[in-house]
Parts: C-alpha cells; sequence; structure tokens
C-alpha cells in the first residue's frame, strides 16, 4: 500500500498541476510519510518528506490549543471577555469591545470583520501594533449571533497568549507545542524556515509567486511552516495527550456552520468538525501566497493526515487525495464536493434578490430569466486588484445554491439563512454576509 | 580553465561543504558550483545559489553614501550628526562621514547587538551605540569598524526616507540589473540558499543569520557570486552598468579606489590601504572579504578590469581554498598576488618589553607577555566571542617584519599576524585588523 500510494501521490500532482507535494498520516500508529514534485519551479529543488511548507490558517488549532493550555493552566476561561486580558482592547463597536469573549474568537463567533490583512511590519511589535489596528474593525454580524471566518480574531487571540507569556507568539509556540513534541521541522520565520528545504507558492500558469509568505502580523492566524510529520504529531497529541489535559474539549461544537458543504458542519474551539460515514472527523485547511495545505484527524480510528502542496488545482487535489486515503485506511467517505443536483430543482429565487454586504465585499443578486446571478465584488483597498466576477446560480434546494466560476473547474456553494432576529444572510466562502438591500 | 574541476578537486581536499565561484576573464563570465548548500537538506549548490556574502556588504553601503554625495545630499567631511542627529557615543567627539567609511571613526566597531528584525532596527542600534566606548582618536588610526557601517547605513535610510535594504534595491540592485540578490530572509528562501558551517564536524549553524542590525555592515545580505563579479565590473567601467545605466559617477569611483589610510602591518596578500570601503592591495586589485558564522566570501577586481573574481563557501576549508584556487587563479588573471605570510625559519629576537601588557576591547582582551625572542599572546574572548565558540586561546609569535609578529603555528592553514602601534617606543595598540588599546 504505502509504495503504491507513494506513486499515487506523483499521479494525482500530476492530474492536478501541483508542483510539488508531501504527505504524511499516522494509521494504527504507525507513521507514513511521501513526497513527490519539486518545491520551487524556478530553482529545481526536490521536495522531500522533511521539506517544510507553510500550512497557513492550520496555524489557528494551534494557536488555539496554546489558549486552552492557558485555560487549563487557569490563567483565563474561554468566557473571559478579550478586554480583561488585554486592557484597552477595542474594535468598532463599543458593547462588542467589552463583551467579546475568547470563546467567540475561537469558533469565530464575533462577528469582527475578519480579513483585515495589515502589514505592521517584520518586528516582534507586529501583532501588538495590528490589534491596535483592530480599534477601527466593523461587525459582519452581531456577536454570538452566527459563525463567519475570523482571521483577526486568530491574530488577537495570538496577541493574548503574547501578554499572558510575555514573549512573542511564535516564542510560545516554540516552547509549549513544539519542544513538548520534540518538533524539530516546525518554524515561523524565514530566516529559521530557510536552514531545510523550503516549498515556494505557485501561482497562475504555475509561475513562482513573486513573494514568499504574508506579512508576519497574521502569525497566530496562519504562519506556521512545517513538514507534514510535525503536523501530524499535533494532531496526535488530541487523541493521544502531550499538550493538553483534556483536548477534547475543542472538539465540542460550538456553532453551526450555515453552509455545512464547505468546509464541515460545524465550529469547535480552533477544529471544524464534520462526520464522514457516521464518523467524527475533525480537520483545519490552510491557504497562503500559492500553498495550500490541510489536516484531518478521526478521533474514533485514530487515523490523521496532513497534505501539503505549493500550487495547482490543489484543493481539488487535497480533495481527491482524502477520498482515496480515507477510503483505504479507515473505510470513510469523504463527502463529495456539492455540485447541481441531478434532477433540476425549482426555487423561487426572487426572494433573494439584492445586496449583501460586509467590509471587503459586496455581492449582488440579481435574477435573470428565473435564475440567480451573483455579482462578487471585492471593495476597499482590494477593489483594485480583484477583478469582480459573476456565478450564476443552480438551486441544491430551498436555500443552498451552487455556482462555478468561469473556468474553474469547483463548484461552490452558497446558502442563504436568517439569524435568529430574522435577518436575512448569504453564507458563502465560510463567511456570513448581512442583506443590506 | 576548468573552473569545474579545480573547485570540485579543491573543495573536495578541504572538505568544504559547498562554494560557487564567479571569475570574469578574458571578456567572459566562467561559473561553477561544487557540494551542497546545507548538509541536513543535501541541495546541491549550483552557481546561482546565494550566499551570505558578509563585509563585501560594506562596499554596497559605501556606494550608497557616495551616490547621496554625488546628489548633494551629503558631504563626505560633514560630521555624521549632521545627518543623524541622534547619532552620539560614550564620549564626547566629532566624527565625519569619510571616517565611517575609512574604519578611522575610532569607537567599538564589534557590537553585534540584536535591536530585532523590524525596520526600526537601525536606528536603535543607533541608540545603541550611545554606550560605545572609545579605541582612538578620529582619524588617528585604521580599525575596522562593523558598528561605524552600522551608523552609514542609518544614513542612507534616513536620507533617502526609507530602510537600507529598500535604498539598497532601489539605488544599486536594480539599476544593476542583479537578479540574484536577497537583502532579507524572506527573499532568500526564494533562492537556492547557502547555510553556513561550522565546527570542526561542519555542523550547520543553527542561527543561520545574525541580527539585521548589522545589515549595512554585512550581517545579512545573500548573493550569488556573479552579482559580486558584476557590482566588481561597474566599478571597472567607471561607474556604469552593464547596461550602460550609470550607477556611480567615475569621480566617486575613482575615490573610492584611492587610499585613505594605510592598515597596519606588513602588506601583503592583505589590504595595504583602505580607500572608501574597498580594501586596495599592492598588487593590482581591489575588494573585500567577507565572513559570517559559517559563511566565507572572497572578492577582488584587477585595476585594469580586465579580470574579477568573487568566490562565497559554507564551511571551513577556506584557507585551503584560497591557496589551492583563488591564488592560482588571481596569478592566471595576471595578478601577481603574494602567498599568505609564514614565519621566517630564523626569525630575529626582539625586546619584548614595547609589546608586554594587557590590551582589551568590548569584544575580547589580549594578554601579551615575552616568550624567547619573540611574544606570547592569550585570547580572552568576551561574552559574545564566547558565544560563537572562541575559547582562551594562547599562541607563541614571532617577529615577522616592523612591528608585526606571527604566529608560529597556522590555525585553519594560516599563521595569524598581529602589529603592534608603537608610539614613544611603546605599544599603544595591538593591532589585527582591529585596533585594540593597551590598558
Amino acid at each position: 500500500m504505502a509504495d503504491a500510494l507513494g506513486q499515487r501521490l506523483a499521479e494525482l500532482i500530476d492530474t492536478y498541476e501541483v508542483p510539488g507535494a508531501a504527505l504524511a498520516y499516522l494509521h494504527k500508529g504507525e507513521l507514513h510519510e511521501f513526497a513527490a514534485g519539486v518545491l520551487n519551479a524556478d530553482t529545481g529543488v526536490e521536495a522531500t518528506p522533511d521539506s517544510l511548507f507553510q500550512i497557513g490558517s492550520i496555524t489557528k488549532v494551534w494557536t488555539a490549543t496554546l489558549l486552552m493550555q492557558q485555560v487549563e493552566r487557569g490563567r483565563l476561561t474561554l468566557d473571559t471577555p478579550v478586554a480583561e486580558l488585554l486592557p484597552g482592547f477595542r474594535v468598532a463597536d463599543a458593547e462588542v469591545s467589552r463583551t467579546v469573549t475568547v470563546r467567540h474568537l475561537l469558533s469565530h463567533t464575533s462577528g469582527i470583520d475578519g480579513d483585515l490583512f495589515l502589514d505592521t511590519g517584520r518586528g516582534d511589535d507586529c501583532i501588538k501594533k495590528y490589534v491596535e489596528a483592530c480599534a477601527g474593525l466593523a461587525q459582519n454580524h452581531p456577536l454570538g449571533a452566527t459563525q463567519s471566518y475570523c482571521n483577526s480574531g486568530f491574530v488577537i487571540a495570538g496577541r493574548i497568549l503574547e501578554v499572558l507569556e510575555g514573549r512573542t507568539w511564535d516564542a510560545v509556540l516554540r516552547e509549549n507545542i513544539c519542544g513538548p513534541l520534540g518538533l524539530t521541522h516546525t518554524w515561523t520565520l524565514p530566516e529559521d524556515v530557510l536552514r531545510f528545504r523550503a516549498a515556494h507558492g505557485h501561482v497562475e500558469d504555475g509561475r513562482a509567486a513573486p513573494v514568499w509568505g504574508l506579512m508576519r502580523s497574521c502569525g497566530p492566524a496562519g504562519l506556521i511552516c512545517a513538514r507534514p510529520r510535525d503536523v501530524v504529531a499535533f494532531g496526535r497529541a488530541h487523541f493521544e495527550g502531550g499538550l493538553l489535559d483534556d483536548p477534547r474539549a475543542m472538539w465540542e461544537p460550538q456553532v453551526d456552520i450555515p453552509n455545512p458543504h464547505t468546509l464541515g458542519r460545524h465550529w469547535g474551539i480552533g477544529w471544524i468538525i464534520d462526520e464522514w460515514s457516521g464518523r467524527r472527523v475533525l480537520s483545519h485547511g490552510g491557504n497562503t501566497i500559492g500553498q495550500h495545505a490541510m489536516l484531518w484527524a478521526v478521533p474514533d480510528t485514530g487515523t490523521v493526515a496532513c497534505v501539503t502542496t505549493n500550487g495547482g488545482h490543489s484543493g481539488a487535489f487535497t480533495h481527491a487525495l482524502a477520498t482515496e486515503l480515507f477510503a483505504e485506511l479507515d473505510g470513510l467517505t469523504v463527502p463529495p464536493v456539492l455540485g447541481p443536483p441531478e434532477t433540476p430543482v425549482h426555487v423561487d429565487v426572487e426572494r433573494y434578490a439584492g445586496v449583501y454586504e460586509r467590509v471587503g465585499s459586496r455581492m449582488t443578486a440579481g435574477v435573470h430569466d428565473g435564475t440567480l446571478r451573483l455579482r462578487i465584488e471585492a471593495t476597499g483597498p482590494l477593489a483594485a486588484l480583484e477583478e469582480p466576477f459573476d456565478l450564476d446560480l443552480v438551486a441544491v434546494d430551498e436555500v443552498t445554491f451552487v455556482g462555478r466560476r468561469e473556468g474553474d473547474p469547483d463548484w461552490v456553494s452558497g446558502v442563504f439563512y436568517q439569524l435568529d432576529d430574522g435577518s436575512p444572510y448569504l453564507h458563502l466562502g465560510v463567511r456570513a454576509t448581512p442583506k443590506i438591500a | 580553465m576548468n573552473l569545474q574541476e579545480r573547485l570540485d578537486e579543491a573543495a573536495k581536499t578541504h572538505d568544504v561543504p559547498g562554494a560557487a565561484i564567479a571569475v570574469w576573464t578574458g571578456g567572459r563570465l566562467h561559473e561553477a558550483a561544487t557540494g551542497v548548500l546545507n548538509r541536513n537538506t543535501g541541495v546541491e549548490t549550483t552557481p546561482d545559489s546565494v550566499f551570505q556574502v558578509g563585509s563585501t556588504t560594506k562596499v554596497w553601503t559605501a556606494a550608497l553614501i557616495m551616490q547621496l554625495a554625488e546628489e548633494g545630499l551629503l558631504d563626505l567631511d560633514e560630521e555624521v550628526g549632521a545627518y543623524l542627529p541622534g547619532f552620539a557615543l560614550s564620549y564626547d567627539t566629532v566624527i565625519t562621514v569619510r571616517q565611517l567609511l575609512t574604519h578611522t571613526g575610532g569607537f567599538d566597531g564589534d557590537l553585534f547587538e540584536d535591536t530585532g528584525r523590524g525596520d526600526d532596527c537601525l536606528d536603535r542600534f543607533v541608540a545603541y551605540l550611545h554606550g560605545a566606548g572609545k579605541v582612538h582618536e578620529p582619524g588617528e588610526l585604521f580599525s575596522y569598524c562593523n558598528a561605524g557601517y552600522c551608523v552609514l547605513g542609518a544614513i542612507v535610510a534616513r536620507l533617502r526616507g526609507t530602510t537600507w535594504e529598500q535604498a539598497l534595491r532601489e539605488h544599486l540592485l536594480t539599476p544593476l540589473g542583479v537578479t540574484h540578490a536577497a537583502p532579507l530572509a524572506e527573499e532568500a528562501v526564494l533562492f537556492r540558499v547557502a547555510a553556513g558551517h561550522v565546527g570542526p564536524g561542519n555542523d550547520v549553524y543553527t542561527r543561520w543569520q545574525m541580527p539585521r542590525s548589522n545589515a549595512p555592515a554585512g550581517s545579512t545580505l545573500c548573493l550569488a557570486p556573479r552579482e559580486l563579479v558584476r557590482f566588481g565590473r561597474m566599478f571597472a567601467a567607471g561607474g556604469l552598468a552593464e547596461d550602460g545605466t550609470r550607477v556611480l559617477s567615475e569621480e566617486s569611483v575613482t575615490a573610492m579606489r584611492t587610499p585613505q589610510v594605510a592598515v597596519p602591518g606588513v602588506p601583503g596578500l592583505m589590504a595595504a590601504d583602505w580607500g572608501l570601503g574597498f580594501e586596495l592591495f599592492t598588487w593590482g586589485a581591489y575588494g573585500h572579504d567577507g565572513g559570517t558564522p559559517g559563511q566565507s566570501t572572497f572578492w577582488r577586481v584587477a585595476d585594469d578590469g580586465s579580470f574579477a573574481i568573487a568566490m562565497c563557501l559554507n564551511g571551513g576549508g577556506f584557507v585551503g581554498v584560497l591557496n589551492d584556487l583563488l591564488l592560482p587563479l588571481l596569478r592566471e588573471g595576471g595578478l601577481a598576488a603574494p602567498d599568505l605570510p609564514r614565519p621566517p625559519e630564523r626569525p630575529r629576537a626582539v625586546d619584548p618589553a614595547p609589546y608586554t601588557g594587557r590590551y582589551e576591547g568590548p569584544q575580547l582582551a589580549y594578554e601579551v607577555s615575552p616568550a624567547g625572542g619573540g611574544v606570547e599572546i592569550t585570547l580572552i574572548p568576551g561574552a559574545f566571542e564566547a558565544s560563537m565558540g572562541q575559547q582562551r586561546t594562547t599562541a607563541r609569535y614571532v617577529h615577522l617584519a616592523g612591528e608585526t609578529f606571527i604566529a608560529e603555528r597556522p590555525e585553519d592553514g594560516r599563521h595569524d599576524t598581529v602589529t603592534f602601534v608603537v608610539r614613544d617606543g611603546v605599544a599603544t595598540h595591538l593591532h589585527n585588523s582591529r585596533a585594540v588599546p593597551r590598558v
């Protein structure tokens, strides 16, 4: 099986035009590692199982784990207000500034605009400065009312760690996770990463990305670089111990994801929780500049897998790989990406027409010949960089629609729903966007 | 010229982990690479791999200063404080920009304080220099001064309104057409990049990089050897880049290559004089050397511009490669480079009285005592040197020439030399590129 999988990995990266990939998985207590392709098309350096890839937002599970360690040490609870831990903490809404809790941050339920990508420099004060800049962040939704993916919340969480421990987030990570687990190939800063084989992202047409990484201020939300084996060791600790007395506390569903078809059904603390063939699956993915990684962990079987990639149709690739791998290892069926139904469903779409808007994004739903067309445009600083585009939506059921961007093989899904107070929202791209007109 | 074979052979003989070389001769560029960039990863060295080029960076910083002078934004003979109001030392003094360029400022030069990786690191380093001690009067002596080049970098950053790294990109790397350069680690990671190997086992250096506070002096810049050759050819062309873009005026190039101060010691393979940034050699060449933990760079340009060479190496074995490959290449290029100095067979016995005593610098101290007809010198490392693996060592030196002594035994293939600066019959400083005052 192992040799065959190595061969299969090479075939799959070819099919999905992925320059290089590495895979590690733990199954029945044994670790298996594979790699294929190159780390950087310009240098031609080959990927090995020891190569470091950017694992992006998988980092959020690490940051969440670091905070749970602080909870277990009695320094805070999940329901401690952020303002108690970070004196002077402020976002645009005064009430949210006062009452938002650590639980909100770690389960993406704060409603705080999550897409602030602000470069506050490469110094050790970058996260402190970032959190100061959060003072202007508006709400996407009322506090705790729904789930909307929130990068900024994890940077704020990282700042809490810095204040509690009196060190940089990077140092807290090294000492509280890498140290105890003996992770030698897990780093955050480029001057450490380049002592190893390091992957570089690739963008359109397979070209090497113009820059290597995101700004350092994103650290706690997504700047870990690691070999897959280290990420698997991290996942394993959530089953077998080594980091937390009660890692299961992180698997408790905190909120239903309104659109359950994209990443999973619920958000826990850090982890995304889904169900495959009736079994609970914990996961998280990560995307950076041309790099994409996935971590899956199945508590019932003890299987943990991490795959890392540096370009191409990497989302479809990791999904295809997971589908084959988990069928073979645990007999689990990975849900297929939601597409159009075999039999067309007729839905009255007029009620969904309108403008949905949050910071940085506007989606305009219009009805054309009885079908819903969604115009998606970036607003604010990114408006100049991203061309608006249209998605023709196909109904899957009364509230669920799928669409495919021209030239893109992958379907994306959206769910129209209402908050408890009746206000209409669209959940797409793991974010909640209110209807404003 | 079989450059590849000769590099392979020299590297193999001297257990070099990896090296890359670029030679301009006969009107074309020759390149070769050998070994691996990092013994842990096994990634092979290629000619376009980037290495830490260490203090060769000082010439880049000097060129940035010369451009400011050309534009009338700076006068080399003005005091530093005119451009950097925050500049002060632990004692009252007036130091000019030129004195920093020529290593004659006279303050502690080996201060590698880590002031962080942020863009404020140079300003913070300049503030840290408020505690720097005096070595000699400004202009009195040459004493290699890294800290002075950090101050020059801070001047560049301030007058250009950006960081030293960005000024380097905009005013030198881009106009020169440099492609394989990485001032910052997040840029170096895009290339095949060398790691330093240290100690007898050639182990990969765990920190990879020195603090950014010393970037303008050479702590961070990574280049492929061909880029140093490209930079050297700009000087050979009187300040013009390959495509004809003017990077420096002819006057600036001439000034940088004109002796400004003599280096105490016996001229030979080492620089006899310092220009503005450049080491100047008596045998028809100029250039600079560079070293970071576990990495060494050698860079020379012939006075007549017909020949330029840059080699980068990432571990032990540098002196062996110098003797077996670099010196022969220089000579084939028409440069009469002498051998490294060796102790005379029958050294002259000298009266040790003028030299004996204790000499103390910020990073290390020396004790000099009589021994036979020569002297015995004990090196006592300070905290930073000790952290870099420097141990307390004692070695016997014999007279070489003038006030210069040479170690009886070679270390890493090289006999160390020490020169005493003597005034009124008594040594005031021990000098081994740094002047260390007697206490």
